[in-house]
């Protein structure tokens, strides 16, 4: 392998990797603004710029590729004062904005202000005016005289979903990014390019205004839009969920996410069920959760071991507690058929998202093949409730609700118990509602359309009143004599090693933050 | 022999006194085992105002801690504005201008004159002489009044800053000092002649809660009480920091390490200072009073406001914190009660990673149930306790 010295530290490069990559393996920092890994190189920002050996003049670290024998330097005052310079410029139009911009906080300019510059200002003139409040899409806001010209948001259309939506338009310190002709930012990926704004040129408009970002808390989580199961970061503040931006996993989603996926998070937040309810004249109740179970446990005792309860369950259910429902309902009720209650799909693409939009299909039929359940489909279910072969209904999520079958199906239901996150068609039904965590609150695993099992650990802490599916099972199972016993996740866990073949040997701890692989 | 004759069955009596007691300054217990009117065996309890100080400066930014230390002894703020500074300070590796060093000079030796004045005002109190307890206050308030021209607050002062102190003497301190010490000092002059020749005063303080200089030495006491043993421990005296080496000034010392001596040392240490405050404030140079460095000083208003530099380095200082150099330091100088140390570590980031205070009356307090209290009476207590000072937030944290 060739080997180059950075700041007097030997460093071995594959061929044509760049400077600015190889001191990042090594943990030298060199300030950057339009260089991005996954995007091609501009070299326009001149933030980068690093003294080589042997050349008359500073070279940016992003387009220069390593030599053999090469001798750089990041830190010296030659280039401690071309970094100052350079960001001297960047902000000479800049506005003073911070109080009033949402990408304070989490801003490069800031943070290079204090780590390459801080000096104070030279500026006498008066600074240059430009649109502020340019929609650019239905998801993106541009300010153009936060701008710094970085061109990584146009890249990223060019590159990444390859539609050519955005541009730069004028020259100078007039240089604007703009929608081309006839055009909007309208492309499924734009929220990304808030993403690698480095400035808070542009911001997302469901955002904006919203949280500042040092208040927000971060936690990681898994994307329940669709069958991939993108990586993402959940930013939420008493417990809000406020926005989901993509954690990279090169082996899922890279470091991008589509712009339906992160506006999952008002799923999340809207419209939450705290507290169990029993049906009442004319609206529900709120009541403790031992009445909740007690009036659950005498409505469905009668059907215990008679075949005629029906039994639904959400595609976002982790593979640990569909693996729990469905041992109550085959060793309790002799169910051998569960719905799956669903999204319908939708138009997948070449990028990122897939067309199914049920981010845990895959695990549940592991985990009901485990147990030898069969899978039924709604309007089957519905049929054998409108014929009367099913009397009561156990229903846990509430996806694919607006399905004019089942709306029918729970009207004409004798009894019925839902868990679920949040009020639906269903919880208005329903005899009992317990309420359970949503997919951000879970803990469990979740397996994407490729095989890849990822670890969903909670974002958020739970309300007061919603329990895990598996803690209202197990309630239900003691009020119903059953033998329904694991102590805690880990053990039901490893009863579904045990019975899952392809699990054999995978505990929770042993998944990463990348996932892991099954061979199908 | 006849029952008549017989001593009576007595029992030791077990009296709470506290926490919440007029006599026991701030909130304090102290529980005495009592023979009669003696002593047997005492056991006190501090802790009542334990607010976390420590704990609380991890999670927020260096400038933040700076109002929790208005909190520690809230007598003399100022004084630990400036040591927790100091410590900083040290961390940094930063001199602050010599302007600013004068102005930490006056304020604190102002706020020991208000801190020796509040204990030995009460001090008169305790054996029952309210009279010069409200001459003291009285010059305690105008000193007050001084602190708040020159910080805008009487008690939560916030006025050093890292790198130097918030602002510039106001116009005419320098004269409007110089007349205050007179009017304070008269008053002081009051007290000591009402107090210090009384026989009442006398026969309670003299050999009352005595303690020798190697008990007090071994109990790491500090300040006046130690100095009322015959030891001249002085820190700015033996490690002088900020001018305090360019001063004339005597450190005043007892010989008997008793309630009367402790009386007599405060009392003189309030005209020592009277005599730093009247030489610092002829001296004071010209110049500025904070650091001009944007590493950790807050940009000028007219900076913030205008100009982009001044607002992100304004933000980045004020949501992130100064970044300070990542190690460990004990920075330590005079408080109103002695020893006033700062132990921290920082771990390079915006807030300090740990922090750990010298409190110097919780050195005094645990001598109390060994040494001071022991074969005292039980009239003693009081005058005791509040000749140690304590002060509840400076001991409890």
């Amino acid at each position: 392998m060739s080997k180059c010295v950075i700041d007097g530290k030997e460093i071995e490069f594959e061929a044509g990797e760049s400077v600015i990559e190889a001191a990042k393996r090594y943990d030298i920092e060199i300030p950057y603004y339009c260089w991005h890994s996954k995007l091609s190189v501009a070299a326009n920002c001149r933030m980068c710029l690093v003294e080589v050996e042997n050349a008359p003049k500073l070279l940016p670290a992003c387009q220069t590729s390593c030599q053999d024998g090469m001798v750089v330097n990041t830190g010296n005052e030659r280039v401690k004062d071309a970094q100052r310079a350079v960001h001297e410029f960047l902000l000479i139009n800049h506005p003073i904005d911070c109080p009033i911009c949402d990408q304070a906080g989490e801003c490069k300019l800031q943070d290079y202000y204090m780590d390459f510059h801080k000096t104070p200002s030279r500026m006498i003139d008066r600074k240059v005016n430009k649109p502020r409040l340019e929609e650019l899409g239905p998801h993106v806001m541009y300010n153009a005289e936060r701008c710094i010209m970085c061109t990584r948001c146009v890249r990223f259309m060019e590159e990444v979903p390859q539609e050519r939506q955005l541009g730069v338009f004028n020259r100078g310190d007039h240089a604007v990014i703009g929608t081309v002709p006839g055009q909007t930012l309208d492309n499924d990926y734009s929220l990304n390019t808030v993403d690698i704004c480095p400035v808070g040129a542009l911001t997302s408009r469901v955002f904006r205004f919203k949280q500042r970002a040092w208040n927000l808390d971060r936690s990681e989580s898994l994307c329940g839009g669709c069958a991939r199961g993108c990586n993402t970061y959940v930013d939420h503040r008493g417990n809000q969920v406020y926005r989901i931006l993509p954690r990279s996993n090169d082996a899922v989603n890279e470091c991008w996410m589509c712009d339906e996926g992160r506006l999952t998070y008002q799923r999340a937040n809207e419209n939450r069920m705290n507290f169990p309810m029993l049906k009442g004249e004319g609206s529900s109740i709120n009541v403790s959760s031992e009445a909740a179970v007690n009036r659950a446990v005498e409505l469905l005792g009668p059907a215990k071991g008679e075949g005629v309860l029906g039994a639904a369950l959400s595609l976002h259910t982790t593979i640990e507690e569909a693996y729990a429902f469905g041992v109550l309902l085959k060793d309790t009720f002799g169910v051998e058929k569960i719905a799956l209650l669903e999204f319908d799909a939708w138009a997948g693409d070449e990028l990122l998202k897939v067309s199914d939009r049920n981010p845990n299909r895959q695990g549940i039929m592991l985990a009901f093949s485990a147990l030898g359940l069969e899978v039924e489909s709604v309007s089957s279910l519905c049929s054998r409730i409108d014929g009367g072969e099913v009397k009561a209904l156990l229903a846990m999520g509430h996806e694919g609700e607006e399905s004019q079958d089942l709306v029918r199906a729970v009207e004409k239901v004798e009894v019925f118990v839902h868990l679920g996150y949040a009020e639906s068609i269903f919880s208005e039904h329903a005899d009992v509602v317990l309420p359970i965590q949503s997919w951000l609150q879970t803990n469990g695993t979740w397996m994407n359309q490729f095989n890849r099992l990822q670890r969903l650990r909670p974002a958020l802490n739970s309300e007061n009143g919603t329990r895990s599916g598996l803690n209202w099972f197990t309630q239900l199972a003691s009020g119903l004599d059953t033998n329904f016993a694991w102590a805690d996740l880990q053990e039901l866990r490893k009863e579904i090693e045990e019975k899952a073949a392809t699990l054999k040997g995978i505990s929770l701890e042993d998944i990463d933050q990348q996932g892991q692989e099954l061979s199908s | 022999m006849s029952e008549i004759s017989q001593a009576l069955p007595t029992q030791n009596m077990e009296l709470n006194i506290g926490p919440s007691h007029p006599a026991m300054h701030g909130t304090v217990k102290v529980s005495v085992e009592l023979d009669g009117e003696n002593i047997v065996k005492s056991n006190t309890d501090v802790g009542y105002l334990h607010r976390g100080f420590e704990k609380m400066c991890e999670n927020v930014t260096w400038a933040q801690c700076m109002p929790y230390t208005d909190r520690l002894n809230y007598v003399s703020p100022l004084i630990n504005n400036f040591a927790f500074c100091q410590a900083v300070e040290k961390l940094l590796e930063v001199e602050i201008p010599e302007r600013a060093k004068f102005i930490r000079v006056i304020a604190a030796e102002i706020s020991r004159i208000t801190d020796h004045m509040t204990c030995c005002a009460a001090m008169g109190m305790e054996v029952g002489g309210f009279t010069p307890f409200l001459y003291m206050i009285e010059g305690r308030d105008y000193l007050y009044d001084l602190v708040e021209r020159l910080s805008g607050a009487r008690i939560t002062v916030n006025f050093a800053r890292i790198g130097g102190v918030a602002q510039d003497l106001p116009e005419d301190f320098v004269s409007d000092c110089l007349a205050t010490l007179d009017k304070v000092f008269k008053l002081v002059d009051d007290g000591d002649k009402m107090l210090t020749r009384n026989r009442i005063f006398i026969d309670r303080m003299n050999g009352v809660g005595k303690i020798s200089a190697e008990e007090a030495i071994a109990y790491g006491i500090t300040g006046p009480f130690l100095r009322s043993t015959g030891v001249d421990y002085d820190v700015r005296k033996a490690h002088p920091y900020d001018v305090y080496d360019r001063f004339d000034f005597d450190v005043p010392v007892g010989d008997n390490g008793d309630c009367y001596d402790r009386w007599l040392v405060r009392l003189e240490e309030m005209r020592q200072s009277r005599k730093i405050l009247e030489q610092a404030l002829k001296q004071i140079p010209p110049g500025t009073v904070l650091l001009d460095n944007p590493h950790f000083a807050l940009p000028a208003k007219d900076q913030v406001y205008t100009r982009i530099e001044g607002l992100m380095n304004h933000f980045k200082l004020v949501i992130e914190g100064a970044r300070v150099n990542a190690g460990e330091v004990y920075s330590f100088s005079e408080g109103g009660n002695g020893e006033l140390g700062f132990y921290i570590v920082s771990d390079g980031s915006g807030q300090p990673y740990k922090m750990r205070v010298r409190s110097p009356c919780f050195a005094i307090m645990q001598a109390l149930d060994d040494i001071l209290l022991p074969g005292a009476m039980l009239s003693d207590v009081v005058p005791i306790f509040g000749s140690i000072n304590m002060i509840g937030g400076e001991c409890d944290r």
